[in-house]
């Protein structure tokens, strides 16, 4: 806490001492402001709750002071009253959540205060922020960059993850610390990358402590007795130090590239993975080869029990505490009716395949028009791992305290989890004025897994049809309709947007999402959405008035539940 | 540079094998815990009160300790029953030498000794409650009564019931508890069970003087459930109004302690701070 106040003021002195120069030689101030409000009503049919405040709002403001290499920072939110989905996932409270000091130049970089960062893909350290969704694992603590030849890239993290609103920091007994390490010969050595050539390995270790003080009761089955037994996991037997590595390579010729990422984690019995004693491990490799009119890629990942987090007890349901990232390599899309069926990350489970060709028919043929026509084949296919339990595992009737189960590497599971098969097209004509997007996907989807609810296999068509039209340089229109065929959950969707634009300032728009195939007639309930944005400048006003049903929402396979909703809506974002 | 590097490397590395912690198995422990086969008296709530533990850390070779002693003594014929001592022999004075040839060293005592950051003041001293008094645990003899009373102010919060059975056939001691909570509290609790031993003789330095008989008080024997106890429930949460069963065995045979003079001290305390709530003593038999 005396760190925190002493950081913050010293801070506040810098940005007083600078406000008074303004944009002068002594550096300059930046930031950004957004307020994101609504008035709710309650509605019984989509089980929108009543809200006894009415109105809730989330509010931040970011301050930045620059001048040379040095750079300070903070960030006050105010979400003492937060929007419901965010109270959802306890993210409610106001403070300076973020405040940081910086300083860099050609060798090194330090910073002290909060601060993100990442190595490789992310498989043993993700410190991010995604406002959207409400993560902001962003690490209190120190980092060091050092750049000491040129190619060469060393990392060092040390710090306390962020818990949303719970400052306590002196009270935690938990941190993160992490050393990356990159080698990009293709900038270390001129006459690779003259060649053309993009090549580099990476590496990265990282391992959290938490205390661990108190025996954990688990009860099993006693295999002979058939009796319940109540046994204990002593506290010295749950591990204080946990540590995570990987080593990554990419490489790059011409059109082709190659990327991957292989991470392994060591015991870690937590919350997520039922206190199982099991090794982690995650695998991603991606290959691609573009050309013009022609490219295509192909991911295959694999990831094993490396769901990471600051705080052993934290629940699988929230994305708090995450200490590392496993991404969804799935295609992802905007489609309103694909929205809640969007593929989860699956980081205690998950092997599976995404493949993607691109191919224009080209411009001034006969098929292809004046101006070509874009084809996209997609297909991604998900499984959970093999599970072969332990005897202790199988004997217990449980895996708590166990080694939990085996898992050959390359075996797929026998649960399918997601499969897309898509295919889509763009195109434009009459002098560009026009452009047609046609696209349909088969998904299948594990609604009981990747959502939780015990439910038959979801199978939906999705058809969307696009029409966009300039009408001038100042106007535009575009009109998107979806069609969901489905049986499953709740039934077939029909979806229709139609968007005026006026540029540079007003955007105007009418969206409907309608459950007209929902078994129980009552719900074939029509989720209207009117909205009206200003844009001026850096500043966006934007109103909105409608139903959003109840779901998911999913960013980067990352995803949190949205509750159903009803009201009016007004954001105000501006920077500076 | 040559050497910078080496050191650096030295440095990454022994950083890397320190931060994993591989765990060999088997991971589970049977709990210990026994059957409460025994009926405990109703409970009057109005007359439950707060009492207060002193764990004083001592050790036969020092000096100073005996006025620790003395100290207590006086306390206890101030507040009766309702303070708690335990006695720890701890650090440098608890070592046995040929002319100290007790070891009345334990376990839990070194674990609560470190836990506590007792070394900085040393011993004699105290801590009271598990609590601390102007930042720290550990208390010098003369700060040990303002700690208490003050501690004796706060409110009850739990009732501790404790009944011994001791069977003399197998020399087993069985610790039955109840613990009845009388308001929320919103923490998780557990309980620890300990033995002291009063009244054995054995040498002690006192001042300048080494007394070969000196009677030796309420000394720390061991536990039935470790230094820091179990929780009182599934996961050491508990309601108002909730009452909470716990019984542990313990084999008394070839410990060399003597049985008559063996206490059973229960101590509830907060998981996370480890803050005494309730302690309760009685003989074994």
């Amino acid at each position: 806490m005396k760190t925190r106040t002493i950081i913050i003021a010293l801070m506040l002195t810098v940005f007083a001492g600078s406000a008074a120069f303004g944009q002068s030689k002594l550096g300059h101030i930046s930031g950004d402001f957004g307020f994101n409000g609504m008035y709710y009503i309650p509605d019984s049919i989509i089980g929108a709750k009543e809200v006894k405040e009415k109105v809730r709002a989330n509010t931040w403001l970011n301050l930045n002071y620059t001048n040379g290499g040095f750079t300070a920072g903070v960030r006050y939110e105010f979400y003492s009253f937060p929007l419901i989905d965010f109270e959802d996932i306890g993210y409610k409270g106001q403070g300076l959540t973020n405040y940081f000091l910086d300083y860099r130049n050609d060798f090194i970089q330090v910073t002290a205060g909060t601060f993100y960062e990442q190595f490789g893909n992310g498989f043993t350290l993700r410190a991010y922020e995604d406002r959207q969704l409400g993560i902001d694992n962003s690490l209190l603590g120190a980092r060091i960059r050092v750049t000491p030849y040129k190619g060469i890239t060393l990392k060092g993290v040390w710090g306390i993850e962020r818990k949303n609103f719970d400052f306590e920091y002196t009270k935690r007994h938990d941190y993160v610390r992490g050393l990356d390490g990159e080698i990009s010969f293709g900038d270390m050595i001129k006459k690779i990358g003259d060649a053309g050539v993009s090549f580099s390995i990476g590496g990265s270790f990282v391992s959290k402590y938490e205390k661990s003080e108190n025996d954990m009761y688990i009860n099993y089955i006693d295999f002979f007795s058939e009796m319940p037994v109540s046994a204990i996991l002593p506290a010295d037997k749950i591990p204080e130090n946990i540590a995570t590595w990987a080593a990554r390579l990419n490489f790059g010729y011409k059109g082709f590239r190659l990327d991957g990422e292989f991470a392994h984690k060591i015991n870690d019995p937590n919350n997520t993975n039922n206190y199982i004693y099991k090794n982690g491990n995650a695998f991603l490799l991606t290959a691609s080869y573009s050309m013009k009119g022609f490219g295509v890629e192909a991911s295959f990942i694999r990831s094993d029990n490396m769901d990471f987090r600051s705080q052993r007890n934290i629940s699988a349901s929230t994305p708090l505490l995450g200490i590392n990232y496993i991404p969804a390599v799935n295609r992802q899309y905007t489609y309103a009716l694909l929205g809640n069926y969007t593929y989860a990350s699956q980081p205690n489970g998950q092997i599976g395949v995404q493949a993607q060709v691109n191919y224009k028919i080209p411009k001034n043929t006969k098929v292809g028009g004046k101006y070509g026509i874009d084809i996209t084949v997609n297909y991604a296919r998900f499984h959970d791992v093999e599970q072969v339990l332990v005897s202790d595992a199988v004997a217990h009737q449980t895996v708590k305290g166990t080694e939990g189960y085996t898992s050959r590497f390359f075996k797929f599971g026998d649960n399918l989890l997601y499969q897309d098969v898509g295919i889509d097209f763009s195109h434009r004509f009459n002098n560009k004025k026009w452009k047609l997007d046609l696209a349909y996907n088969f998904i299948t989807y594990n609604l009981t897994i990747l959502q939780g609810h015990p439910s038959p296999m979801f199978k939906g068509h999705n058809v969307m049809g696009k029409v966009s039209y300039k009408i001038n340089n100042k106007h535009a229109l575009k009109l998107e309709i979806d069609h969901l065929y489905a049986k499953e959950d709740d039934g077939s969707w029909l979806y229709g947007l139609l968007e005026y634009s006026i540029a540079p300032n007003w955007f105007i728009s009418v969206a409907d999402q309608w459950n007209y195939g929902n078994d129980d007639k009552a719900h074939r309930t029509h989720y209207y959405n009117i909205a009206a944005a200003y844009v001026i400048k850096t500043t966006r006003i934007a109103l909105n008035f409608g139903k959003t049903k109840e779901g998911i929402l999913c960013i980067g396979g990352v995803c949190r539940s949205v509750p159903a909703s009803y009201g009016v809506g007004l954001s105000v974002t501006t920077s500076f | 540079m040559k050497k910078l590097n080496h050191i650096i490397i030295l440095i990454v590395a022994t950083v890397l094998m320190a931060s994993c912690d591989k765990i060999e198995g088997p991971f589970l422990v049977a709990d210990q815990s026994v059957v409460t086969d025994v009926e405990f008296p109703e409970l009057d709530a109005s007359s439950v009160y707060r009492k207060v533990l002193i764990e004083e850390y001592t050790g036969q070779r020092c000096n100073n300790c005996p006025d620790g002693h003395r100290e207590l003594e006086a306390l206890h014929e101030h507040y009766g029953d309702t303070l708690v001592a335990i006695g720890l022999h701890v650090g440098t004075f608890a070592i046995p030498t040929p002319t100290f040839p007790n070891d009345f060293r334990t376990e839990e005592g070194t674990a609560l000794y470190g836990d506590f950051n007792v070394a900085s003041v040393g011993t004699p001293s105290g801590v009271v409650n598990r609590t601390q008094f102007n930042n720290n645990y550990a208390l010098s003899i003369s700060s040990w009564q303002q700690a208490i009373a003050q501690e004796r102010q706060k409110d009850v919060v739990a009732a501790v019931q404790l009944i011994n059975v001791f069977d003399a056939a197998t020399q087993t001691i069985t610790a039955h508890t109840k613990t009845t909570f009388l308001t929320d509290y919103a923490g998780n609790v557990q309980l620890a069970l300990y033995v002291i031993e009063d009244n054995i003789i054995g040498p002690q330095k006192d001042g300048e003087d080494e007394i070969p008989d000196y009677v030796h008080k309420h000394v720390l024997r061991g536990s039935f459930n470790g230094t820091y106890g179990t929780f009182i429930s599934e996961d050491g949460s508990v309601e108002n109004g909730g009452e909470y069963l716990k019984s542990y065995s313990l084999d008394c045979k070839e410990r060399g302690w003597d049985l008559a003079n063996c206490s059973v001290i229960a101590i509830l305390m907060d998981a996370t701070s480890k803050e005494v709530l309730q302690v309760e003593q009685t003989k074994f038999f």
